[in-house]
């Protein structure tokens, strides 16, 4: 019988093309934030009202994550910006070598800020760096307040969350003070954004967020 | 969901190891699994039994050993030797 200590790191490879595409963008002065949320959260609204109010000042190209269908690729590039669809046909996340492949097939030199839009999932993205700069999480009032400490680590990473349909708060239960004590109790310095993607409240104030960071 | 692309990486990395060690049956691998990576124990276990049907790692024991954090990591193997290759 043979013991042998192995000790290698199970999404080294991932790790690895992550690494690659953090070089890549950073020596173009890249940003790139990796998006979070739910099936129907409203990632790709949040995504067309901010590209819509800041694609005039600053070049944005998308890469758009889904199982199947090219719908969200479709939607974002009726606003005339760069957009590369990946379908994972099935697989629940993104990873690193599917995020090479799409900066290889666009037109990345003129490009300020790089949105991923991950696969509708509140667990396994969490696990796949992708070589972004930031991750921000999408969660919708639909959802309910108790999303945060049931899947808590997408939360733990996330640089922000934005509380989507605040339109619509007032027609269900969710407790925004008690959101608020599970968001913070889970990651202190997260920042929160409340916003309609639907009537546009609180998206001026996301895209100042967006902006900053390009501007740094 | 994703245990079956972290089985099928647990299982690339068990096969170099058997290349590379000479082995000639794996009855262990232990992993450390940090929390954050939310891997359910069982579904890991069922992704890596199917992934490994019919290699030398299908009758393998995998243990899991839960930390904080992020840590994704192939600790260890056990198994035996493969006598006729060493005897060559």
């Amino acid at each position: 019988m043979k013991s042998i200590e192995i000790n290698k790191r199970i999404l080294q490879s991932n790790t690895e093309f992550a690494q690659k595409n953090r070089n890549v963008l950073k020596e173009r002065g890249i940003v790139t934030v990796n998006i979070f949320g739910s099936p129907g959260a409203g990632k790709t609204s949040i995504l067309e009202k901010i590209i819509k109010s800041m694609k005039d000042k600053i070049s944005i190209g998308v890469i758009e994550g889904d199982l199947y269908t090219t719908k969200d690729g479709e939607r974002i590039e009726s606003q005339g910006i760069p957009v590369v669809q990946i379908n994972t046909c099935g697989a629940c996340h993104l990873d690193a070598a599917m995020i090479e492949k799409s900066i290889q097939s666009i037109d990345i030199e003129s490009l300020d800020l790089i949105f991923i839009e991950n696969i509708g999932n509140l667990v396994c993205p969490a696990s796949y760096d992708l070589g972004e700069d930031s991750r921000i999480t999408v969660l919708s009032i639909t959802e309910g307040n108790d999303k945060p400490l049931k899947y808590p680590f997408i939360f733990k990473q996330s640089e922000a969350v934005v509380l989507n349909k605040m339109d619509i708060i007032n027609y269900t239960d969710f407790d925004i003070n008690e959101f608020y004590e599970d968001i913070y109790s889970l990651n202190k310095d997260i920042k929160v954004f409340l916003v309609s993607a639907r009537d546009g409240d609180g998206i001026d104030e996301l895209c100042r967020y967006f902006t900053a960071k390009v501007n740094i | 969901m994703h245990e079956i692309s972290i089985a099928s990486e647990i299982y690339k990395i068990v096969e170099e190891s058997i290349k590379d060690y000479k082995i000639k049956n794996v009855t262990l691998i232990l992993i450390k699994v940090g929390n954050f990576n939310a891997v359910d124990e069982e579904s890991l276990k069922f992704a890596f039994n199917v992934i490994s049907k019919g290699s030398k790692s299908e009758n393998a024991k995998i243990i899991l050993e839960g930390v904080e954090g992020f840590e994704l990591v192939v600790e260890k193997i056990e198994g035996d030797e493969d006598e006729e290759y060493r005897n060559k």
